[in-house]
């Protein structure tokens, strides 16, 4: 089974950062979609359905951690909150 | 008058028990050699001796008991001390020559009462030196006092511009800024490289000069123009700023690190949560006799401003130490919308 994940991030440039850290360590996921803020994230999560979601947690509009909680509770998804770990641990 | 009530500690009272018994010592030689009572040192020791020690432990009792705080109520024990000390010290005289040398004081009248009176001044003597004694020993105290105030307070001027500094540090902004370049490293060398640059600049600026340093009003503002730049490249488009700043003013002396902290604030809780982000505008000018730097934003205004917060708090308070009165910070809501920040320094120092 292909993994679709879904990007949220205000800085283009993190976003570009964690989509080339990903494509090497697991190039069979399939990133389909980026946000730039909580509400795109959350537009996206809902239209795009995907099993991943990778959420910064400051972000404008709607933290990453008010758009997981909403998924949390209507969908069965397993959010990951860890965009900001995992970039600092590529330093 | 409270401290001289904290002076009377047993050890106190054990030293002027033997300053006590020197002074009588002194008196009772000084008598032996006028001869104005009698030419027996012994005697003349063991009368100043029992008139010595029953003063200053009557009148040491009485301080310890009352604890007077008020100059009457001191100068009634004393006297109440002086009082009763002269009749239980003739007591304890007559008592021990009569046992010792059968000499009797009682006869002739004349020559009691001259003991009596020679007591009475030589115990007002004594008690003054004891009162100027304690007087210097507090007025020292109040100066330790004094110095531990003024060291502390220093320390504390200390801390808070370590405070400051360490906040310029902050380790998100840092690993932030770092992620960033290592992003642009691949997808944009030549903007990674100029991220770089302002990252440097900014350290370097910040880092490097202690707060007491003296630096112009340009330097200052071209280390927030290499802050904005790192932030403008991060927030792309929803960052944009706009600084003036008049020849007239730009050679000025201004404490470093004293505007980053208002800008910072314009950033971080006015325009990076906002979600179509805004514009920040710093402008200098000069006035009568101050110099008058704005920030103002058209971020999210006071609903995320955190007015209280440590670099506002820094500010205001490194503001009031370096120019008193003639220095301040003025927080307003901006129109339409956002925040302004006004810091007024008087132009010629302090």
């Amino acid at each position: 089974m292909v993994y679709k994940a879904i990007i949220a991030d205000d800085e283009k440039e993190l976003r570009t950062h964690l989509k080339s850290i990903l494509s090497e360590i697991w190039p069979e996921l399939m990133i389909c979609g980026e946000a730039k803020n909580g509400k795109e994230a959350l537009e996206l999560v809902e239209s795009k359905r995907p099993q991943i979601a990778f959420l910064d947690i400051r972000m404008p509009g709607l933290s990453g951690m008010e758009v997981a909680k909403k998924n949390c509770r209507s969908l069965s998804y397993r959010i990951c909150n860890c965009l900001r770990s995992v970039c600092d641990r590529s330093l | 008058m409270e401290q001289y009530a904290n002076y009377f500690k047993p050890r106190n009272f054990l030293i002027d028990l033997l300053y006590t018994i020197i002074i009588s010592t002194l008196i009772a030689e000084f008598l032996t050699f006028t001869g104005i009572t009698t030419k027996s040192f012994i005697m003349n020791l063991i009368v100043s001796q029992s008139f010595g020690i029953s003063f200053c432990s009557i009148i040491m009792f009485l301080l310890w008991i009352f604890k007077p705080e008020k100059t009457a109520s001191l100068v009634f024990v004393i006297i109440i001390g002086i009082a009763s000390g002269t009749l239980i010290g003739l007591q304890i005289g007559s008592f021990a020559l009569q046992q010792i040398f059968s000499v009797t004081l009682k006869q002739p009248e004349k020559s009691l009462f001259q003991v009596i009176i020679l007591a009475i001044t030589f115990g007002m003597i004594a008690t003054y030196f004891f009162y100027s004694k304690s007087r210097l020993k507090v007025s020292q105290e109040l100066i330790q006092q004094e110095r531990i105030k003024r060291l502390s307070s220093e320390k504390e001027a200390l801390e808070a511009n370590l405070r400051l500094l360490q906040a310029q540090i902050e380790p998100h902004f840092l690993f932030n800024t770092l992620s960033n370049v290592l992003s642009l490293i691949d997808t944009d060398p030549a903007n990674g490289k100029s991220m770089l640059m302002d990252l440097i600049h900014y350290l370097r600026t910040s880092l490097s000069r202690t707060l007491h340093d003296p630096i112009t009003l340009d330097q200052e503002i071209d280390m927030i123009k290499a802050y904005l730049n790192i932030q403008k490249i991060r927030m792309g488009d929803r960052l944009r700023f706009k600084i003036e700043l008049p020849d007239a003013v730009r050679k000025h002396p201004f404490p470093p690190m004293l505007l980053q902290p208002l800008v910072e604030n314009a950033v971080k809780h006015g325009l990076e949560p906002k979600m179509e982000g805004g514009e920040i505008m710093i402008k200098a000018m000069e006035e009568e006799d101050l110099i008058r730097i704005e920030v103002m934003d058209t971020g999210l205004g006071f609903s995320s401003f955190h007015e209280t917060g440590v670099g506002i708090g820094n500010v205001k308070e490194r503001i009031q130490l370096l120019y008193g009165e003639k220095g301040r910070l003025i927080i307003e809501e901006n129109k339409p919308s956002g925040v302004r920040a006004i810091i007024e320094v008087p132009k010629h120092g302090v």
